[in-house]
């Protein structure tokens, strides 16, 4: 099953690349390093509200709040572009937070949350990973006491992609100490100037920086319960399920692609040609999964097993192509530059050696590609549960 | 009964009904003609019992030269290996027309009678096939009819149209060897008891199966595009895919299965044998990605 794009989805990816073009025309000069993107709080913010005031952020989500009503495959698409262009808006509020509000959020929550995300209004995280929980957040240790009709949070929080600039922050913890870890987390969501979240900022491997989140006695009321008080392992194992489109990782496998080709194409040499037509091929194959994800989604359904192979090839084949451009241009190819801002005059910008770094953490994040293994050989395959 | 008479309801010049048909016998690793007919098909012409040389698929390399005298063409030089060669009707054949008409267009393509004086055909043990021949012309004489093409880009269009097509359902059976083989994998893993449990909860066993579904859905979608938009693209893109997920998938069904899987009553073996046998069919990865990389250029 294959997606074909309709004439008006064509045309509207084609507005969409016109507007990205046009935004990022002079992104150079609003370089931040440190950010995931590789440009300023300032120019992510307003680059958003623009976004958002032609209705591109919330394209796909409901009409009520705030959306464009459209099929799945909108979004996707708006998303594949973004990626190609390079633009900062990827981890949107609602791509990060607004499936899990929308999905378990109650009516106030919605129209309180969802319609300014949708503007492009507010910038939000999700803080579900500890230092000794990632792929098992039934592990988790954070906790939230019920005291008075409050909750009272303590614990740290890790990997917290957009963590510096976010309004909104959606986390979970334990509800309920007495009870097995499955049974006893409930999801929040809060702002992120609560009193007793403290906030830091860790270095990566690529210079950008993730954020950890302490909660030191962090106090929210009753109305900052995201869904059901002891169902939050559940709400955010399905969340997770549906962040897996792949679609980003496709549009910088395309950019990357297509800027090894150009280069490739004044060298005339052989043996290079061949490699770049072996990843012009399996990237075929990550667009034919990313193609299908988006057309069992516009039909209704929820697919999970070819979700997770969608992230696990263009996740796996993002890193072979870095990789290629990194071995192709030689010792050259280790000369690192930060995507925007003033250029040192590397060949390619300097983007490979940026790309053989930034394509580690694909394989890892939103589930790790050994969980997504998991997912296929239980859901693809209805392989027996494997031994714990 | 002949493998022609098999399939000969199955084969027509409908692509995706053709494919289908490719599909199912991969499932099984039968050996059939189904993409020597099928080329057969493409191209309108309505013979009895074709075999194509392996050699079709890359015209790039063909070892047979053709000129015209008084009396007709003259066909000489190395078919190459012809799968089912030695119970085959109909060749057909590519060669080099000397002089070539156009330095664009040096080959054409010739329907020969396999019985006929000067084709010698020896036959050879093989795998992936119920039987194979090396075919070689000794001055093979034919009559202008036998000459599919007439010289003309059109024609010659025509021609590599249905070697795209042709490909496209041999990549087809090897999405069919692919899937087959992955249900043949996981039901020895769900079935087979090692260590007191089914080897499929292990998870060394279960990720190299997750790996063999990524690897069968790759071709089978892949397949689905082409099938749909059999452009010389999409055709050397499938082949591709459907080579190395075939090869993948039937290593990995060996391996599951253990030593009793190299026994030849059991299920891997002939479906890694077929899986060869149609790498090279119609082109093997290499020849496709140079025609990629031609395009790229």
């Amino acid at each position: 099953m294959l997606f074909r794009p309709s004439p008006e989805l064509d045309a509207w990816r084609a507005e969409v690349q016109a507007f990205l073009r046009d935004e990022m025309h002079d992104a150079d000069a609003h370089a931040d390093p440190t950010d995931l993107t590789g440009l300023s709080e300032r120019f992510e913010r307003a680059h958003q509200l623009r976004a958002g005031a032609r209705g591109y952020l919330a394209i796909s989500a409901p009409v009520e709040y705030g959306g464009g009503g459209r099929p799945p495959s909108w979004k996707a698409t708006y998303s594949y572009e973004a990626a190609y262009h390079d633009a900062p808006s990827i981890d949107t509020a609602l791509t990060l937070a607004g499936s899990a509000i929308e999905a378990f959020g109650n009516v106030e929550q919605k129209q309180t949350l969802l319609p300014p995300m949708a503007r492009g209004e507010i910038e939000a995280c999700i803080a579900y990973s500890e230092p000794h929980a990632g792929s098992d957040l039934a592990a988790l240790s954070t906790t939230a006491d019920p005291v008075d009709g409050d909750f009272v949070l303590n614990g740290h929080k890790a990997l917290i992609t957009g963590g510096h600039k976010a309004d909104w922050c959606v986390t979970i913890a334990r509800t309920d100490r007495d009870q097995p870890a499955r049974q006893s987390m409930t999801m929040f969501v809060l702002p992120t100037t609560t009193p007793g979240l403290i906030r830091s900022r860790r270095v990566t491997a690529n210079q950008w920086t993730l954020s950890e989140f302490t909660f030191a006695d962090a106090r929210v009321p009753a109305s900052a319960v995201l869904g059901e008080v002891g169902r939050g392992w559940q709400q955010v194992t399905s969340a997770l399920a549906d962040e897996r489109s792949g679609m980003a990782h496709l549009g910088w496998a395309t950019l990357l692609h297509e800027q090894l080709v150009e280069w490739a194409r004044e060298r005339a040499n052989p043996l290079i040609a061949d490699r770049l037509v072996q990843l012009g091929v399996e990237l075929s194959i990550a667009r034919r999964f990313a193609s299908r994800v988006m057309a069992l989604q516009d039909a209704g359904q929820r697919p999970i097993a070819e979700a997770s192979m969608s992230k696990v090839y263009v996740t796996e084949l993002l890193q072979r192509i870095a990789l290629t451009g990194v071995d192709l241009l030689g010792v050259d190819g280790l000369w690192h530059e930060v995507l925007f801002g003033p250029r040192a005059g590397a060949p390619l910008r300097g983007r490979f050696a940026y790309e053989v770094i930034e394509r580690i953490h694909p394989t890892v994040s939103v589930g790790a590609n050994e969980i997504q293994r998991d997912t296929i050989a239980r859901f693809g395959l209805q392989l027996p549960v494997r031994r714990r | 009964m002949t493998p022609w008479d098999e399939i000969a309801p199955l084969v027509t010049d409908d692509l995706r009904a053709v494919a289908a048909a490719a599909y199912e016998f991969g499932l099984r690793a039968t050996p059939t003609v189904v993409v020597p007919t099928a080329f057969a098909a493409f191209l309108g012409i309505d013979v009895p019992r074709v075999a194509v040389p392996l050699i079709c698929g890359a015209t790039n390399d063909v070892n047979v030269r053709a000129f015209h005298d008084d009396d007709g063409w003259v066909l000489s030089g190395d078919a190459g290996a012809v799968s089912w060669g030695n119970v085959a009707a109909t060749l057909l054949v590519a060669a080099h027309i000397e002089p070539p008409a156009s330095p664009r267009i040096p080959l054409g393509l010739f329907v020969i009678d396999a019985e006929q004086h000067g084709v010698i055909r020896t036959p050879r043990t093989s795998i992936g096939s119920r039987s194979m021949s090396a075919v070689h012309l000794a001055g093979v004489r034919v009559g202008d009819d036998a000459r599919f093409d007439d010289g003309s880009r059109a024609t010659w269009s025509a021609v590599v149209a249905a070697l795209d097509k042709a490909t496209v359902v041999a990549a087809a059976e090897l999405a069919g060897i692919a899937r087959g083989a992955l249900r043949a994998a996981v039901a020895y893993a769900t079935g087979r008891e090692q260590f007191g449990a089914p080897i499929a909860t292990y998870q060394a066993l279960a990720h190299r199966l997750a790996d063999m579904a990524i690897d069968t859905e790759a071709a089978a979608l892949a397949v689905e595009e082409a099938v749909d938009a059999p452009t010389p693209q999409n055709a050397a893109h499938t082949k591709i895919i459907a080579n190395e997920a075939a090869h993948r998938v039937t290593a990995g069904l060996h391996q599951i299965n253990g030593g009793v899987g190299f026994y030849a009553d059991q299920s891997p073996a002939p479906y890694y044998a077929r899986a060869l046998a149609l790498r090279v069919e119609m082109g093997d990865s290499a020849v496709h990605r140079l025609r990629l990389a031609a395009e790229m250029a």
